[in-house]
């Protein structure tokens, strides 16, 4: 029987080998791979590739190829029409199996694309650490469609019409993973993505650690299926040469179908478990509540009778999270203050606490030990504990981690309120509405990983701001602060800066320059994850509001090109005038002002070349169509993207008429004003920009 | 009747292997339909033809992937190249059977999304999958004749919609197929359908040489 499977497979192999279509397919997948991957400039490290990205692409194009060739191999029999002859001198399995695993072992160099490609990006450590799980994953994907080829083979035989109905279900594989939007469908269709193309969600800094158990599930119910597939396989051999199979190969089946619809149950029902803990359509919220208008401030927190002035926290990680908090209270109302409300993460269990308090959720109604008078400050002391794990809702994938405390890494959220934070604040909202800035102190024990936040370190694991509306601290294996340049601090990791070094040399460095000449403030750029980079910051568009530093989370820039636009402008411009101009929402005030200094960058301080730039973005609007009185009273933008760049125009003439120094002359003045100009009309602006040139660079 | 060429094409374009994957518009048309009728939702022009310019090409392509490999997939292929027909007439017929499959398919398509009760115009959800349609077609018809090997042309099919659609155009460039879906800033969409139309065209006649070639040197 040893020897029968191994001239079939030595034959099966040779006969792939020989297909020149074989070699030209693995010419062409290289070709592609490290056409799309490594045309110059990219960010990628080895493990992002191996484990998102890239490998996602190989994975899934190597499954088609394997479904497609696979099958025409299989069919081989039938199409020859020795199908007949097959049946008259029935082989056992180890025929079937050998063709199997030869079709397998074919199929393993496709995966050399994804390795060139990362070896390529370095650094080798990091490539040293994604293998392992890019090996199993796409060994797991081979064997599963190779399994379900043979299966058919074996059981009803390939036909000319299954090719095409093959290559259906590939693109239906795909395509599955968006009905994870779909609440009846979603926790039960993403496992049928065998081909793994689509989300990705790893982060240089965590790995897959906010995936949870998702990708073991998976890998678990691939497993389960490959065995119970090749057992299938070996059964219909066995029924076809004796009428009837073994034990042995019976128990092979029940075990793969038991650990395969484990995998599928549990996947399924941890979807469902974790879906309904996110701020999303599909929790417990009422949907509406997920629901803001674009270009409208989200809260106003001077509303509150109150405020939280500073923090002091003391976060042991030595065993059980432990957080140790005093903070401030001051009365800013006209009546004696009693009691107040703070919004803690609902999975914070108290420990114990100065006063009386009652909880409902997520809310905490504290009665003061003694009314506070107007303007009068008390301090609340309050100890809790919890790993503080919360899930964010993803589009066509599983529910994330969203904020967590593990021993492999640490990302603590102010919109999850690890610490408490004033008022009551809606489900949902906790990213929309930005506290007031407080003082905030936190010093972290018991633990070794690296630590960082946009706090200031002062210390080990210390942190503090003279004055935050919001705090996240970062614990990760890799973690690294780099100073790229003066005032600039990137929270990476050792491999992402690594891949990042040269640009932030050579692009990143010289520009910093130009924005430091009118903003000479510290910024620190914490580079993590796409999709938290909407969310870690305190409102939904990244209104960053510190009194020592500007400080964004961002992603990192995917390839050089990116970098030099729209990253860089976010990044590089955006940021230092809003924490110049002390911005707590996106005001068209910042992007204006912005834009005036990315046009001079851009254009090398050419005033005909940056009137030329700025004509063309005006007409570079998204949204809605706007009317002209609507253009005129709007105060809010993104970055990048306004229906209203009148103000940059005029800046433009100011730099024209008394250059930098004009410019940088006004625009300290208009920080003084910042507090009325963020919220006065385009129109007024600028007659207050003609007004205050007027009045002081006349004669310059 | 049966003696015929007709009858034979017919067979050959309008078999089991055509007609799977050409039922993926009709499929989409019928889901779209009840979903609509469920939730008293009428589609706009704009969803229709993108979902039309999307999966069209796609299931023409594969409808008609097999047809240039049929006789050597039947093992007649000697036979039929020893007949005397002139060497354009098979992939011509071939050509014209895969569009009819696609005409056909679209018809019943628009047959079902109208019962949703929205009469779009042709022009306007048609018309634009028509330069992509084509293209593709005549490259599954191009790979099938000169790999010989259905499942090879199903590959090359679908993995040139897929990776169209994945990269956006980044590696087609001019020959980007769902402008009409994801318009390119820098592309001219009256360039983009005449390039398509040009590329449909100079693969049609390609695989009528590579069909002469055949018939002089064999392969």
């Amino acid at each position: 029987m040893r020897e029968r499977f191994w001239g079939a497979y030595k034959l099966e192999l040779r006969q792939i080998f020989r297909q020149w279509s074989y070699w030209l397919i693995q010419a062409a997948l290289i070709a592609f791979i490290v056409n799309s991957f490594a045309s110059g400039g990219e960010f990628y490290t080895a493990q992002e590739l191996l484990w998102a990205g890239a490998s996602r692409n190989v994975i899934g194009l190597s499954s088609l190829l394997v479904l497609l060739f696979g099958a025409f191999g299989a069919g081989r029999a039938r199409r020859n029409r020795m199908d007949v002859l097959e049946a008259t001198l029935p082989t056992g399995a180890e025929i079937s199996l050998a063709r199997w695993a030869a079709l397998v072992t074919s199929s393993l160099p496709f995966m050399l694309s994804a390795l060139i490609i990362s070896l390529l990006a370095g650094p080798f450590e990091s490539f040293l650490r994604g293998l392992p799980v890019f090996l199993l994953e796409s060994t797991l994907t081979l064997v599963f469609t190779a399994s379900v080829v043979w299966l058919i083979e074996v059981t009803i035989g390939i036909r000319r019409w299954m090719y095409p109905v093959m290559a259906l279900l590939w693109v239906a594989a795909i395509f599955v993973t968006p009905l994870s939007t779909v609440p009846l469908f979603a926790p039960w269709a993403g496992q049928w993505n065998f081909t793994r193309f689509g989300y990705g969600g790893f982060t240089d800094a965590w790995g897959r650690l906010a995936q949870g158990d998702f990708p073991w599930l998976l890998n678990w119910f691939y497993l389960g299926m490959i065995v119970l597939l090749v057992g299938l396989i070996v059964r219909a051999a066995d029924r076809r040469r004796f009428y009837k199979t073994t034990g042995l190969v019976r128990g092979v089946v029940g075990t793969g179908a038991l650990v395969a619809v484990a995998g599928y149950g549990m996947y399924g029902l941890n979807f469902m478990r974790t879906i309904v803990q996110t701020d999303s359509p599909y929790s417990a919220t009422a949907a509406e509540a997920f629901f803001s208008y674009p270009n409208q401030p989200a809260n106003d927190p001077a509303a509150l009778s109150y405020a939280i002035t500073h923090y002091q926290i003391a976060l042991d990680l030595a065993s059980q999270p432990t957080f140790d908090v005093a903070f401030g209270v001051i009365n800013r109302g006209d009546e004696p203050l009693e009691t107040i409300d703070v919004t803690l993460n609902e999975n914070a269990e108290i420990l114990d606490i100065s006063t009386a308090y009652s909880r409902d959720g997520a809310y905490i109604n504290i009665t003061l030990n003694a009314p506070l008078a107007p303007d009068e400050t008390a301090t609340v002391e309050l100890q809790y504990t919890g790993d503080m794990h919360t899930y964010q809702y993803i589009w066509g994938a599983p529910p994330e981690l969203n904020t967590f405390i593990t021993r492999d890494g640490i990302l603590l959220k102010q919109e999850m309120y690890w610490y408490p934070r004033a008022g009551r604040i809606p489900d949902g909202m906790g990213h929309q509405i930005i506290d007031e800035p407080a003082e905030f102190s936190l010093r972290v024990t018991g633990t070794d990983l690296p630590l960082a936040s946009n706090l200031r370190t002062t210390g080990e694991n210390t942190f503090e701001s003279a004055g935050t509306s919001w705090a996240t601290l970062i614990g990760a294996p890799l973690l690294e602060i780099q100073e790229p340049a003066e005032g600039v601090h990137l929270i990476t990791t050792a491999h992402q800066y690594d891949r990042l070094a040269d640009y932030l040399e050579t692009g990143f460095h010289e520009v910093r320059e130009q924005v430091a000449q009118y903003f000479p403030a510290e910024t620190a750029i914490i580079l993590t994850h796409p999709r938290w980079y909407f969310t870690v910051t305190p409102s939904i568009y990244e209104p960053v509001p510190m009194v020592d530093r500007a400080v964004v989370i961002s992603r990192p820039p995917w390839s050089a090109n990116a970098a030099s636009s729209y990253w860089f402008y976010e990044q590089g411009i955006y940021l230092p005038v809003q924490h110049f101009f002390g911005d707590t929402s996106m005001t068209l005030l910042t992007e204006n002002v912005a834009q005036f200094v990315n046009l001079q960058i851009l254009h090398d301080g050419d005033v005909y070349m940056m009137r030329t730039g700025l004509e063309a973005r005006t007409t570079d609007h998204h949204g809605r169509p706007i009317t002209a009185d609507e253009e005129d009273e709007l105060l809010y933008a993104s970055p990048g993207f306004a229906f209203n760049y009148a103000i940059t125009g005029k800046l433009i003439d100011v730099y024209e008429a008394h250059g930098t120094e004009g410019v940088a002359a006004l625009l300290n003045a208009m920080r003084e004003e910042a507090a009325t100009l963020k919220v006065t009309v385009t129109r007024e602006v600028i007659a207050w920009i003609d007004s205050w040139v007027a009045e002081n660079l006349a004669d310059a | 009747m049966r003696n015929t060429v007709a009858y034979y094409e017919a067979r050959a374009a309008f078999g089991f292997t055509a007609v799977v994957p050409a039922l993926l518009p009709p499929v989409f048309g019928f889901i779209a339909l009840i979903n609509w009728l469920r939730n008293g939702y009428t589609p706009t022009v704009n969803e229709v033809m993108s979902a039309l310019a999307v999966l069209l090409p796609l299931s023409a392509a594969l409808s008609a992937a097999h047809l240039m490999v049929v006789e050597r997939e039947e093992n007649v292929d000697a036979l039929r190249r020893s007949y005397a027909e002139p060497t354009w007439r098979l992939p011509l017929i071939r050509t014209v059977g895969a569009l009819l499959v696609a005409g056909i398919s679209v018809g019943i398509t628009l047959l079902l999304l109208r019962g949703a009760g929205a009469a779009f115009p042709l022009d306007e959800i048609v018309v634009p999958a028509i330069p992509a349609t084509l293209m593709m077609v005549c490259l599954a018809l191009l790979a099938g004749n000169v790999t010989g090997n259905s499942p090879a042309a199903v590959v090359a099919v679908i993995a040139y919609w897929f990776l169209d659609m994945q990269t956006g155009g980044k590696v087609t460039g001019v020959f980007f197929m769902f402008n009409a879906v994801s318009p390119l800033q820098d592309l001219d969409p009256d360039l983009n359908r005449l390039l398509l139309y040009a590329a449909a065209i100079a693969l049609c006649l390609a695989n009528i040489a590579w069909s002469a070639r055949r018939r002089r040197v064999g392969g």
